[in-house]
């Protein structure tokens, strides 16, 4: 696959909320206001592309250095070494956020922590950057994060504007708009979620009978 | 604020529902839920993982990350307890193996011990390492019942009973799911939304059910 | 069991390398993150003493104890701040405090400032994890729909002790539309730590009384 197709797939074809159904707990938790989406979007953009990098590093770094053998038992624990390798990075993130943006750390809450269990990152990690290069990792990094980052924006940009007439925090809806509080309650996110999953199987559809 | 056991049931299990409004646990609440049997498999499996694993990270928390006077450095090693080290930044990190590997455990030794309950459970046991459900529990626990890494007053109880209720809450809004995907296998569903799609409908729906009981004040 | 032993040392190994990166990023963030948390607190009374100078708070010692009862240092817990006109700490203006309520699903931490005379100046709401677009509305200050009566963090301005009460239990604060908790909780809090602090306070008309 060329590099372009392996950074457009995490947007489109295998986005990973709308089509692969990955990572779905932060997607639904933070998407009540553009201005969380884009924060998420971006934490998870970084821990991705850096333990992406990393563990394509540290398993080209094994298969150079290492014999068969040994080859074979890091790859036992190759799991747990992801993991820490994810965790360090969602940590590092936790720190600066706090250090540098209070109020997203804040609103963000403990799904900040909880970026280290979102699947699309271990996902990422043993199902692609563990077996290609440092460089096409990183395009598939940042294409899944876009592609995360994306579909939140897409949820929270109905539950905001519908839930609060507010988007990015400044009025559009008139005055006399009263906000739809369902939307920006929990109810709110699975069912925009719902419907944007229908929408898609429609379009689907429309397509393979055209 | 201060809980009383019973009101912490009720917030855990109805009001603060993992699933519906806490958005922890979604992955094998759409995943599993396709069955009444294996729901209730996954529920109690997720029940039992969540409870040992808030009991070992708050013994972790309280005796080795956060600079306490119980903190092992200061009752065994007597450091003065200014210079107890603060080491609460690795949470995160200490958290997600101490889970790891104790699933594993848990599922040698159900293995062992009990091969009914193995089978009962066993398949569930390694899909619950990356259920946000566990790791959120035990961060939530430590968000809500340490201040500035002190444990107030009945933390620990507070912890276990916060972390089994949760589990009780997670399997009732799976089962629920089960029984209604259940029927919905036989409802002319419109094309788009069959499938996952459908399946969010219906959580949102439990969820402005399960809305009604924001309205009880629970003091 | 030799394998097992070598796997779990190469982990043990992966883990402290990574300890020991966080543990120096943690340094370097760490001032920055206690900057913050004080700059809240510091913005909030800004807002909520404009006219004072300086603002000095007002400590106390208190003592941690173990569960034995053996008191095993002390700390200082600032009780209020008192705010002054002029930069030689003179001329009082008013006092500063923070209250805290359990509220729905969240402590609410509000900033309090009363005058001279015991009756509040302004509040503003620190920092609350109340449900979104119900009692998270609990920070609002200006009316959304000026016609109608709403709460407003502007609605305590003026009030007196007597007078914290929201409108379910017979007060004259307006509560959150669907958020009778979160509004309660504030009020309250603020109402128990003011009667808490009011004998404490310097306040003028005593002192006139006094004089």
């Amino acid at each position: 696959m060329s590099v372009g197709a392996e950074f457009f797939k995490g947007i489109y074809k295998e986005n990973p909320v709308f089509r692969l159904a990955l990572g779905l707990c932060p997607t639904l938790a933070v998407s009540t206001s553009i201005t969380n989406a884009i924060g998420m979007g971006a934490a998870v953009i970084f821990v991705l592309v850096a333990s992406n990098t990393l563990v394509s590093f540290l398993m080209w770094l094994f298969a150079k250095t290492l014999s068969e053998e040994g080859l074979n038992s890091i790859n036992k624990i190759r799991i747990p070494i992801f993991i820490v390798v994810i965790a360090s990075f969602v940590t590092i993130v936790e720190m600066v956020m706090a250090a540098y943006f209070p109020a997203l750390s804040e609103s963000l809450g403990i799904f900040i922590p909880l970026i280290v269990v979102n699947c699309i990152i271990l996902g990422r990690a043993e199902g692609f950057a563990s077996k290609n290069g440092i460089f096409l990792s990183i395009v598939d990094g940042l294409g899944m994060g876009i592609g995360f980052t994306l579909a939140l924006v897409a949820i929270s940009f109905v539950r905001e504007l519908l839930g609060s007439g507010q988007l990015l925090g400044a009025m559009i809806m008139g005055e006399g708009f009263k906000p739809v509080l369902l939307m920006i309650l929990p109810p709110g996110a699975f069912l925009v979620i719902g419907l944007y999953l229908a929408g898609l199987n429609w379009i689907d559809a429309r397509k393979k009978q055209a | 604020m201060e809980y009383g056991v019973f009101q912490l049931i009720i917030l855990s299990i109805f009001i603060n529902n993992f699933v519906l409004s806490r958005f922890l646990g979604l992955c094998p609440y759409m995943g599993v839920s396709k069955q009444m049997d294996s729901a209730l498999g996954m529920g109690m499996a997720v029940t039992f993982v969540m409870t040992i694993a808030s009991l070992v990270t708050w013994l972790l928390y309280t005796f080795f990350l956060a600079p306490t006077y119980q903190n092992v450095f200061y009752f065994i090693f007597d450091t003065p307890i200014q210079n107890v080290p603060d080491l609460t930044f690795l949470r995160t990190i200490v958290f997600i193996l101490v889970i790891a590997a104790l699933v594993q455990f848990i599922e040698m030794y159900i293995q062992k011990v009990s091969p009914t309950l193995y089978k009962a459970l066993g398949i569930y046991l390694p899909l619950i390492t990356t259920n946000c459900a566990i790791l959120g529990v035990a961060v939530l626990n430590i968000d809500m019942f340490f201040k500035d890494g002190l444990p107030l007053p009945n933390s620990f109880i507070n912890t276990l009973v916060q972390a089994f209720a949760s589990g009780i809450g997670f399997t009732l809004v799976l089962v629920l799911m089960a029984g209604i995907r259940e029927k919905l296998e036989l409802a002319n569903v419109p094309k788009p939304f069959r499938g996952l799609p459908i399946a969010f409908i219906v959580a949102g729906l439990m969820s402005i059910a399960f809305l009604g009981f924001a309205g009880f004040s629970v003091e | 069991m030799n394998n097992i032993f070598r796997l779990s040392f190469i982990l043990a190994i992966v883990t402290t390398i990574a300890a020991f990166v966080l543990a120096e990023i943690y340094q370097i963030t760490r001032p920055q993150i206690e900057i913050q948390k004080q700059a809240k607190t510091k913005d909030a009374l800004k807002y909520v003493l404009p006219d004072a100078q300086v603002i000095v708070p007002v400590t106390q010692k208190v003592p941690v104890k173990d569960k034995a009862g053996n008191v095993l240092y002390e700390k200082e817990v600032v009780r209020y701040y008192i705010g002054y006109r002029n930069s030689d700490t003179t001329g009082v203006v008013g006092y500063a405090f923070k209250a805290f309520g359990s509220g729905y699903s969240s402590i609410i931490e509000t900033m309090v400032s009363v005058d001279t005379s015991g009756t509040i100046k302004k509040i503003r709401i620190i920092s609350q994890k109340e449900t979104p677009g119900l009692g998270a509305r609990c920070v609002e200050d200006q009316p959304v729909n000026p016609k109608k009566k709403q709460w407003t963090t502007q609605q305590f301005v003026g009030k007196t002790v007597d007078q914290l009460k929201v409108d379910k239990d017979g007060g004259p604060i307006v509560s959150i539309t669907g958020a009778t908790i979160t509004s309660r909780a504030i009020t309250n809090s603020i109402r128990e730590k003011l009667s808490e602090l009011l004998p404490q306070l310097k306040l003028a008309s005593t002192e006139n009384i006094g004089g």
